[in-house]
């Protein structure tokens, strides 16, 4: 239940912050939940494995350590990362992708193991029962997290005091735990507190992290809201509001406070009632109050925000001032004054949240808010000069929902476009200085001065031509406005859909890989329930938040009731004495019901009482939904029953992808383009398919398995043995191959050799030499067993065979060239964008494709041609090399590492085209100049060096074409292993045995 | 199956890797013959070039043909591109192996504005200004205020169709002085900017460029005769800024600029101060040392206020202080003619004479006060203030 409590804080806390480093919107939303979910999945696999192993309560201990220091750990690199950019800027998409991957891993891989290791330690049970009892306990501790969190935690409670607290708490477990019989453990966690308690106290890592938020600038005042930071900066006598690392306002600017306020106050003569939704900072409180108001409503959505905005600029000062916090949509719909003007300054519609503010219901409780003569007004983004196609789409779609409840629109153009609507009753007019003049109303900026050069003819056309595009209006139920702000977004940061469609297909195949492979209806089932929970958990609370407002409260209260539901369905599965297969069935039809039965609802919400919605229909279909999906959970785990270790960790890591897709797809697509109604139908339809799939499946499928308890075991990998050999040959050889390493490292990195090996390897001969020994290799590696090559490969000269020791002498120019002289410092990996380029980057495009050919054959490449593998296979020889196998760890790095490759491969194409120099990682390895660098030659001394302690460890841990080869090889056995019964003849050949043994490695 | 017998797998692999190394060899030994290395070193968008080109397109000037590949000198960026490639501005293409300019006669955005707004105070103050655009820029700056048009390719914008003749005829018939080339980067459609400038100057209207600065020598020198003012921005002082915002270097501009001068054209500086990347004081007052020594210490400069825009969004509003010292500072360090622009106070928006200390002319935003200067720009006491008064 702690763990519960520890996962559902950190995961709040550490989102929060993403938020405020990344900036937010619902693509990046749901990336980050995504991540989350995604790693937490992938945790759990990697904690089954641990589960079987040896020493289960070891691991689950150093894991309970690891998750104390993390959150703190996270939230420093979190707000240095931001300090890593370009001050100003936010990152682009793609490094939101990579960065959140990378800095969400670590806590979100322990806190997955963790589940299926508490499942099978934390109880002597060993049934089916054991998941469920761990399931109903890890929820019951997020809805305690959940609630902590958003009652407590997040109003008295800085980030680093409420990652403190969770250090504290996972270090009583660990305690607790481990108090009787392992001291050792217990003392380290008292250890750890009181380093921890001193190190916080004496560097305030808040403060220090802090101004990397706001690029060093002077911090006045910092709070945390419901609604994440606000950090007040000041500048001389200018003060910043930040909310969530974005500039929410700021003081010392007259035009943004005089455009919210005359622009529509100068079209009322005698204007007596005001609302004034957020803005404060602007000053424009105190424009509204140079006309003859007798009362100003001002609303701010954060109570906080308010707070600190009437601390800035007192706005108290006047009587007629009411400060008002809460949802502006809930104060207009409760209030029962009527305003003679509203004007709202809200961000853009990022977010499906602050979406409510430009959609056709809102504009239609504004009206009716109104006086019959009322002006509203609200500022958006705008343009200069020129609105490219998405911006006119975003400015297009906004106005036509307004102009559906407003017949008068008038647009003020302008970098800060303001759009002013008024009823029949109240012309518009644009002579808006004139007006001002003749009420008597002083002003800096909305003068002639300014305002005649921003509203010629030529300027009024283009803002009307640029909201003359057919757009669909924006609604509450189908928040189209938040889906062409996502295409302005990407727009604007020159990216593209293209990495988050791929993650989504990436998730997607994994999930039908896993389901494949199982080809279990049930597990398909559990993963399809999780896709179709996330999915209704977000329309249920945007059909909350369009009646009763935002209340983060009340959404908190309505999660912790989802939870509830979870909670009591997974207890109700528990006990349930039947067999499961029915049950589990109908309770699949019944989530199906429940979300085409929403779709009914929310088409007819709007005529249904708000408080039956609000109090009754949300928050028992809420509950109903956890209830079903938790109930499932349970039940899946009984009917797939494989040990608890194993059960918990698939079904949580199929439950978490599912929900994973569903952050992924739903709220970034399916909601804004669908609208509620088709989501709901298309979550019906995947419930639907999995309860046909039910329906139809063999008895056998949905019965419990005969044995209730099934031993866990994972056999430990087994351990390669060593070679030996005639030492004095093998160290000759080692020493001829580090002579011929040197010398090429001194021929290309002097200055005075250099060019004439540069020369050398362009010539035509070389290169031809170069083509022939690949052909060759390809040759070889085709294993043709009758051509004459099979005995060539025996002719050896020392401890390598003449064709290692052509390709190692010939290739040896071309694959060390960019270790000593790489135009980017980084061999390899630029050569797609070098406008330099060396011998390898020529042949790259053929040479990679055609050693991962030869690698098809048990990588026949890196034992035979590369010139790197020569070396690491000499170091083998004259080595020990105890470091053998990290398992899942190495596979694990490897990965990380391809993965980076992979992504800088892509990413630096789309940099070089789109403003390669201007970003900071990207100068520092583009130096314009071929030289030789310290990094460079340290990092190949570091690989030579690791060679002799650990089996090739360039090719495990780094070189992408091993990375590759390995898991192909790793495939290739699989298969042969699978077909008949374990013999020793078609036993699966441990990949690390191969590697090292090198005597005995398969020889063509 | 006996041992020796190959197995379907292995077949299966022997043709895999067989065919792939066939391939794979056939299409090195292809490239081998009929291209070579000296490709590689293309840069720029390659083959993103339009399948045809339209009527806008012309053969471009300023650039060098070497075999396959074409050299593109006309700005500091100097791309090398092959068939089929656009150039880093993404407004030259190489076709047939030629290059070719993309925006001639077809601008996506035009407007009339006061000539303040561009800004250049000491040129024909109080005119209207007929400004055109065309998309494209060899420059990234994370603050373009007009990213939509300069980050985009004159194929993706909405563009009008505006020849030169057109372009001049439309001018006259308003009765607008002056043309500016400006929002985007006017070196980009260079051919379009002399070609017009040159029919324009025999129509007697004048003509004004907007420009980040960034082009190599003799292209600029070609253009000064046929243009009257110009507008630089100097947006840092440091070549980390540069290269850090605006994907450039700080020297072409700088030599733009000693260019500018020599060549006799009337340039005004606009020097944006953004929060925490170029608010130095030391950077500035460094940058009005050079202009004092360099150009000349009537070169009127402007101290632009920053608001977030585009890929800088998370930086504070420049704060009034900062900019009043920085006019300060280019006052301490002799430069005669220093504003604040974007900042709608008031301040630092008159032009007082040098000599006598009086207000000259006086500025309310984009609108014309009170002048006291004669018709060459003479202020009462009998200083003259340098600039293009008729």
């Amino acid at each position: 239940m702690c763990l519960g409590i520890s996962a559902v804080v950190t995961q709040l806390l550490m989102l929060r912050e993403a938020l405020a480093v990344f900036g937010g919107n619902e693509l990046i939303i749901g990336l980050l939940l995504g991540v989350w979910l995604l790693w937490t999945g992938i945790g759990a696999l990697l904690g089954q494995r641990l589960a079987g192993g040896r020493a289960p309560g070891a691991w689950l201990v150093c894991l309970l350590f690891s998750i104390a220091l993390m959150p703190t750990a996270q939230l420093i690199v979190l707000r240095l990362f931001r300090g890593a950019l370009v001050p100003g800027t936010l990152p682009s998409l793609s490094v939101i992708c990579v960065g959140a991957a990378l800095v969400l891993a670590p806590y979100c891989l322990c806190s997955g193991m963790i589940f299926p290791l508490a499942a099978v330690l934390l109880s002597p049970r060993k049934d089916a029962g054991q998941v469920a009892h761990t399931y109903v306990f890890d929820t019951v501790g997020s809805i305690l997290g959940g609630l902590l969190f958003s009652f407590v935690l997040v109003r008295f409670c800085t980030p680093f005091q409420t990652a403190a607290f969770l250090l504290y708490l996972s270090l009583a477990i660990v305690l607790v735990q481990t108090w009787r019989q392992h001291r050792i453990a217990a003392v380290a966690a008292v250890l750890v507190i009181a380093a921890f308690s001193v190190g916080t106290i004496r560097f305030n890592p808040e403060a220090r992290t802090l101004s990397a938020l706001v690029y060093g600038q002077p911090v006045l005042y910092h709070r945390t809201s419901f609604s994440g930071h606000i950090i007040v900066t000041g500048t001389d006598e200018q003060v910043t509001i930040y909310e969530n690392g974005i500039p929410t306002g700021a003081t010392g600017d007259p035009a943004a406070g005089e455009e919210i306020v005359h622009y529509a106050l100068a079209q009322h003569t005698a204007p007596k009632k005001v609302l004034l939704v957020s803005g404060g900072l602007t000053g424009a409180v105190s424009e509204i109050l140079k006309y003859p108001v007798e009362r100003v409503d001002y609303v701010e959505p954060d109570p906080v925000m308010l707070d600190v905005t009437s601390r800035v600029i007192d706005l108290e000062r006047d009587p007629r001032v009411q400060l008002v916090s809460g949802d502006p949509r809930r104060f207009l719909r409760h209030g029962d004054n009527r305003y003679d003007a509203i004007l709202v300054n809200l961000s853009e519609p990022r977010t499906v949240h602050v979406n409510r503010f430009y959609t056709v219901e809102y504009f239609k409780e504004v009206r009716r808010a109104l006086r019959d003569d009322g002006v509203f007004s609200f500022t958006f983004p705008g343009l200069e000069n020129y609105a490219g196609r998405e911006t006119r789409l975003l400015l297009s779609s906004v106005y036509a929902s307004l102009t559906s409840v407003f017949p008068d629109v008038l647009i003020v153009p302008g970098r800060r476009q303001v759009f002013v609507a008024a009823g029949p009753q109240r012309p518009l007019d644009i002579g808006i200085p004139q007006r001002l003049r003749t009420l008597g109303i002083p002003t800096v900026y909305v003068r002639d001065d300014y305002f005649r050069a921003k509203t010629r003819p030529d300027r009024l056309s283009q803002a009307q031509e640029a909201v003359s595009m057919p757009a669909p209006l924006n609604r509450d139920f189908q928040p189209v406005t938040c889906y062409v702000h996502l295409k302005y977004w990407l727009r604007q940061s020159q990216s593209n859909l293209v990495l988050p469609l791929t993650a989504i297909a990436g998730i997607a195949i994994l999930l039908i890989t896993l389901l494949y492979r199982q080809r279990r209806v049930v597990t398909a089932a559990v993963a399809a329930s999780g896709f179709a929970a996330m999915g209704l958990k977000m329309v249920l609370l945007i059909i909350f938040q369009s009646y009763s407002g935002y209340v983060y409260h009340h959404i908190s209260l309505l999660i912790a009731v989802f939870m509830a539901g979870a909670a009591a369905g997974a207890a109700c599965g528990r006990w349930l004495r039947t067999a499961p297969g029915p049950v589990f069935r109908r309770l699949d039809i019944g989530l199906a019901l429940i979300a085409l039965g929403l779709c009914t609802l929310t088409a007819a919400a709007p005529s249904l009482p708000a408080a039956l919605v609000t109090v009754v229909i949300v928050p028992l279909l809420l509950a109903l939904a956890g209830g079903v999906v938790g109930c499932q959970f349970v039940l899946a785990s009984r009917l797939v029953f494989t040990g608890v270790g194993n059960t918990a960790a698939q079904l949580f890591l199929l439950d978490m992808l599912g929900a994973c897709l569903g952050a992924l797809v739903i709220s970034t697509y399916l909601i804004p383009l669908g609208g509620l109604v088709t989501t709901c139908i298309v979550l019906g339809a995947v419930k639907g398919v999995t309860a046909l799939w039910l329906l139809r499946a063999a008895p056998a499928a949905l019965t419990e398995p005969a044995k209730a308890t099934v031993p866990e075991v994972i056999p430990p990998a087994a351990m390669p043995g060593g070679g030996g050999g005639r030492r004095r040959q093998v160290f000759a050889t080692f020493g001829v191959i580090v002579v011929v390493f040197v010398v090429t490292g001194i021929l290309l990195g002097w200055e005075r050799t250099q060019p004439w090996a540069y020369a050398m390897s362009f010539h035509p001969v070389y290169q031809g030499m170069l083509l022939f020994l690949l052909f060759w290799g390809v040759f070889s590696a085709l294993d043709l067993k009758r051509l004459p090559n099979r005995n060539w490969a025996s002719w050896r000269l020392g401890r390598l065979t003449v064709f290692q020791w052509l390709n190692y002498v010939v290739f040896a120019v071309a694959v060390f060239f960019p270790i000593f002289r790489c135009y980017f410092k980084v061999p390899y990996l630029f050569c797609h964008v070098c406008p330099r380029k060396c011998i390898f980057g020529v042949i790259r495009p053929f040479i990679i494709p055609g050693v991962l050919l030869m690698n098809i054959r048990k990588r026949h490449w890196c034992y035979h041609g590369c010139p790197i593998g020569a070396v690491l296979d000499c170091e083998a020889r004259v080595s020990r090399q105890r470091w053998r196998s990290l398992g899942f760890l190495r596979g694990l790095f490897s990965l990380a590492v391809l993965a980076l490759i992979v992504y800088v491969y892509f990413r630096v194409r789309d940099d070089f085209y789109s403003g390669p120099i201007t970003d900071n990682w990207y100068e520092a390895l583009f130096k314009n100049s071929y030289s030789v660098t310290a990094s460079v030659v340290a990092i190949s001394v570091l690989v030579l060096i690791l060679g002799f302690l650990w089996v090739r460890a360039f090719c495990d841990l780094i070189c992408p074409v091993g990375t590759v080869s390995e898991f192909l090889l790793r495939r290739e056995q699989h298969a042969r292993a699978k077909p008949g019964p374990a013999s020793p003849a078609s036993a699966p050949e441990e990949p690390g045995q191969f590697n090292s043994n090198l005597e005995d490695r398969p020889s063509p | 199956m006996k041992e020796s017998e190959t197995s379907r797998r292995q077949f299966i692999r022997c043709c895999a890797v067989g065919a792939g190394g066939l391939a794979c060899g056939g299409l090195a030994v292809h490239q081998m013959i009929t291209t070579g290395p000296s490709t590689d070193l293309r840069t720029g968008f390659q083959d993103d070039a339009p399948e045809t080109l339209d009527q806008w397109s012309r053969e471009a000037s300023w650039y060098v043909s070497t075999g396959e590949l074409v050299r593109c000198e006309l700005c500091p960026q100097l791309c090398i591109l092959g068939e089929n490639d656009r150039g880093y501005c993404r407004a030259r293409v190489v076709k047939d192996q030629k290059l070719h300019t993309l925006t001639y006669g077809n601008p996506c955005s035009i407007h009339v504005d006061p000539i303040e707004k561009k800004p250049l105070f000491h040129f024909l103050p109080g005119s209207e200004i007929f400004s055109v655009a065309t998309a494209g820029c060899n420059l990234r700056c994370k603050n373009c205020q007009n990213w939509e048009i300069s980050q985009a390719r004159p194929d993706d914008t909405e563009n009008i169709d505006l020849l030169p003749e057109r372009l001049v005829e439309t001018v006259q018939a308003r009765g607008i002085p002056a043309i500016a080339y400006t929002y985007s980067e006017p070196i980009i459609f260079y051919e379009y900017v002399h070609d017009a400038a040159v029919r324009a100057r025999q129509a007697g209207i004048k003509n004004v460029m907007v420009t980040a600065g960034y082009i190599e020598e003799r292209p600029l020198r070609k253009l000064c005769q046929v243009i009257d003012a110009a507008n630089v921005d100097l947006k840092g002082f440091t070549d980390r800024f540069y290269r850090q915002i605006t994907g450039a270097k700080l020297e072409p501009v700088l030599r733009a600029l000693q260019i500018l001068h020599e060549e006799g054209v009337w340039f005004e500086i606009t020097r944006l101060i953004v929060p925490t990347l170029s608010d130095q004081l030391d950077d500035i007052r460094a940058m009005c040392g050079w202009i004092v020594d360099t150009l000349s210490p009537d070169v009127p400069i402007h101290f632009s206020r920053f608001h977030p825009a585009y890929q800088l969004k998370t930086l504070p509003y420049t704060p009034d202080a900062v900019l009043v010292s920085a006019k300060d500072i280019a006052t301490e360090m002799g430069l005669k003619y220093v504003y604040i622009g974007n900042l709608p106070t008031r301040r630092g928006q008159h032009t007082f004479c040098p000599s006598c200390n009086r207000r000259v002319i006086e500025r309310h935003g984009y609108l014309l006060g009170h002048s006291l200067l004669g018709e060459s720009g003479d202020c009462t006491c009998g200083e003259r203030i340098p600039g293009v008064w008729l």
